[in-house]
């Protein structure tokens, strides 16, 4: 436990320490920020009389989802890449820790400073407040949603980092087999087998986080994206071990 | 301490490591010789279990690297090649991460940490980023962290490369001091490092141990000449009729009128330097030098690297 949380400090420094983090940091906040301006003129026009809550758009629109897809490989394409290219994996290797407590460290890391990304559009919220009801339970129950979905994304951009040497390899493949997990979620709307239909419907992740947007919380897809984060650090973790047999 | 028993490494289709075995004690300072290729690296590697063997045992303080991998690398201190560092962090943290990382905590951690900094000479360097050292002070930084844990065992690969000929002497003086109760291996090319520092010699060629043994040992078994060196002045020609009467193998270099320099060759148990001597002085010719040369740790290197 104590290594892992000092090995995830360590990543955490270089993601604040470095130009790199507060590059995706300024660039994301400046995305979200032109959406959420958007947001708000869209609904302050009379023009449009909208009654659906701000949430479903916030966590929904086309932005979101290309941030979703864009930010997490960037954010892991040097976890493990970067330190087998440089050699200090064979520090860390060699050090007594073990395989698990590295790629456990490598996501928390990735995914602290994403979360910490999205926490402070929160700000957003306050920002409106007084001018707009809001459904805080809905918005809370949106951050889970994106959180839990980036996990599975962040967890995939951490196993490409442990197959590749190069980073841009890595966000390469990450951000290619997240696009195709992303729209084999699709298919459900195809398919019609009522022996398949239920199964593509659980694994959709699109309609799954958008369920959080819209103040549903259900344990099921809850379960489903901690699954697919957990199988994705195993086969991590696995790969890693192997690598010393080759 | 550590002990390996027909170990092999296969990469693909070639042998890196061809069933190595060898055992090193506490208190020995082993020094890993070979040319480039040799299966040095890879060795260490599978000792300090960066890398698995393919086949055969690697034991560490009684202990199965396979089994107890975990407590062996508490045990060892290893030092890779090329010394890899994190770039973006300055060297007192570092260290400290290092230490943690390895187990070390609170006061332990401190005088650990000012014993590496006072012995690998780094203290005026601790609050400036590794990425913008100097390559001697990088590689002693990588030597700090090896030590930072005050390990049992120590693996350094090639750990003199980069350093100035005071820095290395001092090096060597620091794991030749850290040697005496602890076991430490070390592979270097530069040979003699390896005859000041090391109570042991390995000598690995394409996978395969060629020799092992000390190296005075090392010397006697492969010394196949011994040679004198002499500087003579005035009456050349009887000095030369007594070398061809004895039949040694003799060349002469320099030669300018009454002067010149020989290079005599013996069996290696022979000592023919006092009879030369009185014949010089009986020829009333002068001696300006007078050397036997012994064969070193290089030539035995060459002779067994070379021999197919």
């Amino acid at each position: 436990m104590r290594n892992i949380f000092l090995m995830t400090i360590r990543d955490l420094k270089t993601y604040f320490m470095s130009i790199t983090g507060y590059v995706i940091l300024s660039i994301f906040l400046l995305i979200y920020g032109y959406v959420f301006w958007f947001l708000v003129s869209i609904y302050s026009s009379p023009q449009y009389n909208l009654n659906e809550p701000i949430t479903n758009f916030f966590f929904g629109s086309f932005y979101y989802w290309f941030v979703m897809l864009i930010i997490p490989p960037i954010l892991t394409m040097r976890s493990i890449a970067e330190e087998r290219k440089t050699g200090t994996l064979e520090l860390l290797i060699t050090a007594p820790v073990s395989e698990m407590q590295i790629i456990v460290a490598k996501f928390l890391s990735s995914f602290i400073f994403y979360a910490f990304m999205w926490i402070i559009t929160l700000f957003y919220f306050f920002l409106i407040s007084k001018n707009m009801p809001l459904e805080w339970l809905n918005i809370i129950n949106g951050y889970l949603g994106t959180f839990l979905a980036g996990s599975v994304f962040i967890s995939l951009g951490i196993l490409s980092s442990t197959i590749s040497r190069n980073q841009i390899v890595a966000a390469i493949v990450s951000f290619g087999f997240g696009l195709l997990i992303f729209s084999a979620s699709f298919v459900s709307y195809l398919i019609n087998y009522a022996s398949i239909k239920p199964f593509m419907e659980y694994i959709n992740i699109m309609d799954n986080t958008m369920k959080f947007s819209q103040g549903i919380f259900d344990t099921r897809p809850v379960i489903y994206f901690i699954s697919l984060t957990i199988g994705f650090l195993f086969i991590s973790v696995k790969i890693l071990d192997s690598q010393r047999w080759r | 301490m550590i002990s390996l028993e027909n170990v092999y490494k296969r990469y693909t289709t070639d042998y890196a490591v061809d069933g190595v075995s060898f055992k090193v004690e506490k208190g020995d300072i082993l020094g890993f010789l070979g040319p480039n290729g040799a299966g040095k690296t890879t060795t260490m590697r599978i000792i300090t279990g960066a890398i698995a063997a393919t086949s055969g045992n690697v034991s560490i303080a009684g202990m199965d690297i396979l089994t107890h991998h975990k407590e062996i690398k508490k045990l060892i201190g290893y030092m890779p090649e090329n010394n890899p560092l994190y770039n973006d962090l300055k060297v007192r943290e570092y260290l400290i991460y290092r230490g943690k990382l390895k187990g070390c905590h609170g006061k332990k951690l401190k005088s650990r940490f000012d014993f590496v900094v006072e012995n690998c000479f780094i203290g005026d360097v601790l609050d400036k980023l590794i990425g913008n050292l100097s390559k001697g002070y990088r590689q002693r930084v990588g030597l700090a962290e090896t030590l930072i844990h005050d390990p049992q065992i120590l693996i350094l690969d090639e750990p003199t490369v980069g350093l100035d000929p005071a820095q290395i002497r001092q090096v060597r003086d620091l794991i030749k001091s850290l040697g005496k109760d602890r076991t430490v291996i070390l592979s270097t090319h530069i040979l003699p490092e390896v005859e000041a520092t090391c109570t042991r010699v390995v000598i690995i060629n394409k996978g395969k141990i060629q020799a092992m043994d000390t190296t005075s040992n090392l010397r006697k078994i492969y010394r196949s000449a011994n040679r004198i060196k002499l500087e003579i002045k005035n009456n050349l020609d009887l000095f030369e009729s007594f070398l061809n009467k004895n039949n040694w193998k003799w060349s002469v270099e320099n030669k300018i009128s009454d002067q010149a320099i020989y290079k005599i060759d013996f069996p290696a148990e022979e000592d023919h330097r006092e009879s030369i001597f009185s014949k010089i002085v009986e020829n009333r010719s002068v001696i300006l030098e007078m050397h036997q040369e012994k064969t070193s740790l290089e030539d035995v290197f060459i002779e067994i690297v070379t021999e197919e």
